[in-house]
């Protein structure tokens, strides 16, 4: 009986089924009908005791156990067979791996189109870089908006806008990229924000792709400059 | 004579099975729980939890069944819902309802907490099921979100990607969190989504629900037709849709969320960093409700005598309204900018808010101060939290009714299904919706010439 926690409390007899019945509380001392000592256990630890007055039917007083200070048998049995549960659960650390799968972007270079085939001021989505997977091709990420700004020159910069990476798009008419769900406007010459929340963000420069054109005029894409879905770092 | 006794035998073996099946059950944790039947009409606002999670299995049920279908996948998922939508028999009522009740799960959500929240009852040893009771109605509004975003149309795709990015914003975990949800791209933040969406929230959620179920459970049937009655009715008056096929190659237009994040979407629109307006604010919200019963920690519970608590849920419902209907204005001038047409000026925002705010607690604690003490029989009407009316139809009365509903009901099904076959699912729900609610009243009736049998 040494390791039974006792205190004296009153206890109603009529109120004392209750106690039995639930599950959390176990009755381990009882001195006469009235008074009784209830060990509160956590994952089978000792944890504390709480006094319960089932009459008021709520706990008066909690307060922590003493424990004996000489380990009992019973706690070191207990506490090697924790170790043990430990080391049969660390060979799962390294369950984060099986979480994440990273993205690997094989930069190569790709023809998107011909210059002839892209008026001044006008725009083409296309896939950067490919991979012939329809499902990855599809990803938003993947893709990029080339630019033929109304001075002739080409410019491409990613679809993912830096404040919360929704699509953005070239629009014509005004001749700046926009963002249609919280209006950062981007200018198409340097791909940096100039309104909206993204021009007051830390980075503002829209991620580019590198363009080469040759001499029959095809445009090739060649590396990305950036990160695509700024604050992405992480899985790039 | 002989087939009296046949009949009366039978009736005694049934009552002997029903009473070995209930001696059983006393074995299982089910009879832990002390179901109510109300035998009147009860105000529903007293079993408001238990409405909303009859939408939940209203869901579980439906949502199951679109699982026959859908695939989560970025280039057939779309097509997946409109076959679901437009080609499968029954798809349509299976999806439209499925929609309406994730949408009236959340407004029972909010309802109930805020019934419970001005009524005290986070106090009386309460704490545990009103903090899971918070976490729950969290956990709802993100299953509903991931919901809409397996659809693949314009607003799921851009939802998932301003998701994603607040998830990334969040300083220190963020970055870890954001990329167990992209994976290795787009396709596979849907089929984690759909992972999200299918078990593992429904499975917390579940569990939550354990311990949040008190007791004792008010298991009013009729008003259990009803709600669902009205989910379908609801669905049959504003069917829902597919929305804008997601193309890849043509950016969205401008998009709003669903309304129980345009409250979220009108922070972020009014220009302060993602993570204070997308993440930090909302949290906030949800964490004075979370430590509130630490808070006010006196044993008055009526909302009159504590002003603090009362204008702080005022002042709480009053900003969920306004930024929810902020957020759907758009300025529809096609010429301004659009960064000009999407801003909302912080100072009219939050000016708006620190007035609610304000005038909220203006009123909860002038009403306390000087309206209070002039009703001096309050404390006794405020005693019995539970109106209760008697809705009393006479014995002969009774049968009649219940037969001309029953007539009603069947010229209503036969409507419903004319409607069904000549192709109109979507009207069709509003007669069967109609249905369900004739049930509700025919149940109450049942009940009333019971308790008058007693009596």
């Amino acid at each position: 009986m040494k390791d039974i926690y006792f205190y004296n409390i009153y206890l109603y007899h009529k109120g004392f089924r209750d106690v039995k019945n639930n599950l959390f509380l176990s009755v381990y001392s009882l001195k006469y009908s009235f008074k009784v000592a209830i060990k509160y256990s956590l994952f089978g630890f000792k944890t504390g005791l709480i006094l319960v007055d089932l009459h008021e039917s709520r706990c008066l007083i909690k307060f922590r156990c003493k424990t004996d200070m000489k380990i009992s048998r019973r706690d070191a049995l207990k506490s090697l067979a924790a170790l043990s549960g430990t080391l049969a659960l660390t060979p799962f650390l390294p369950i984060g791996d099986f979480l994440i799968q990273s993205t690997t972007f094989n930069i190569q270079r790709q023809r998107i189109a011909n210059i002839k085939d892209i008026p001044f001021n006008s725009r083409l989505i296309f896939t950067y870089p490919i991979t012939g997977n329809t499902e990855r091709d599809n990803d938003p990420f993947r893709k990029f908006v080339l630019i033929r700004l109304p001075n002739g020159q080409f410019k491409a910069y990613s679809t993912v806008c830096l404040h919360l990476w929704c699509l953005v798009d070239y629009k014509t008419e005004r001749q700046q990229i926009e963002c249609p769900c919280h209006g950062s406007i981007y200018d198409p010459n340097t791909g940096i924000a100039i309104r909206g929340p993204a021009a007051l963000q830390p980075n503002k420069t829209l991620p580019e792709v590198k363009l080469e054109i040759d001499e029959k005029g095809d445009i090739y894409a060649n590396g990305i400059i950036g990160v695509i879905g700024y604050g992405k770092e992480g899985s790039k | 004579m002989e087939k009296k006794g046949l009949s009366r035998r039978l009736l005694n073996r049934l009552a002997d099975i029903y009473d070995w099946l209930l001696n059983r059950l006393e074995r299982t944790i089910l009879m832990g729980i002390r179901f109510v039947l109300p035998k009147k009409i009860l105000s529903p606002h007293g079993f408001l939890g238990m409405l909303t999670f009859v939408t939940f299995i209203i869901l579980g049920i439906t949502g199951a069944l679109l699982m026959f279908y859908y695939k989560p996948s970025l280039t057939s998922a779309y097509e997946s819902v409109r076959l679901i939508n437009e080609d499968i028999a029954f798809g349509m009522i299976i999806r439209n309802i499925h929609y309406h009740a994730s949408n009236a799960m959340i407004f029972l959500a909010i309802y109930h907490m805020f019934y419970q929240f001005f009524a005290g009852r986070y106090k009386i040893r309460n704490e545990v099921i009103w903090i899971t009771g918070v976490i729950l109605g969290v956990l709802t509004i993100i299953e509903a979100y991931t919901g809409y975003d397996l659809i693949m149309n314009e607003r799921a795709v851009l939802a998932i990607n301003i998701g994603a990015s607040l998830t990334s914003s969040i300083p220190v975990a963020g970055q870890f969190l954001a990329s167990i949800l992209i994976g290795s791209g787009f396709s596979d933040i849907l089929i984690h989504y759909y992972a999200f969406h299918v078990f593992i929230i429904p499975l917390i959620m579940l569990l939550l629900i354990t311990i949040h179920f008190p007791r004792n459970l008010i298991l009013d049937m009729p008003m259990i037709a009803i709600i669902s009655g009205a989910i379908i009715i609801v669905g049959g008056i504003t069917p829902v849709s597919l929305g804008t096929k997601f193309d890849p190659n043509i950016p969205p237009g401008i998009t709003v969320p669903e309304w129980y994040l345009t409250g979220l979407y009108a922070f972020i629109r009014t220009g302060i960093d993602k993570f204070i307006a997308g993440v930090l604010l909302p949290t906030l919200l949800v964490i004075i409700f979370l430590i509130i019963p630490f808070i006010d920690r006196g044993p008055k519970l009526s909302w009159a005598e504590r002003p603090f608590a009362t204008g702080l849920g005022i002042a709480g419902l009053g900003q969920i309204i306004i930024t929810t209907v902020w957020g759907f204005y758009i300025n529809p001038d096609p010429t301004l900018d659009l960064a000009e047409r999407l801003m909302i000026d912080p100072f009219l925002f939050y000016g708006a808010l620190a007035i609610i705010t304000a005038a909220a607690f203006g009123f909860t604690y002038g009403y306390h101060i000087w309206v209070l003490p002039k009703r001096k029989n309050y404390s006794e009407k405020s005693k019995s939290n539970i109106k209760q009316w008697n809705l009393k139809i006479e014995g002969k009365r009774l049968l009649l009714s219940i037969i001309g509903l029953l007539g009603a009901q069947f010229i209503i099904d036969i409507m419903g299904l004319q409607m069904y076959m000549s192709g109109h699912a979507d009207k069709a729900m509003i007669w069967i919706g109609a249905s369900l609610i004739i049930f509700a009243i025919i149940l109450h009736i049942m009940r009333s010439g019971i308790e008058d049998d007693k009596g």
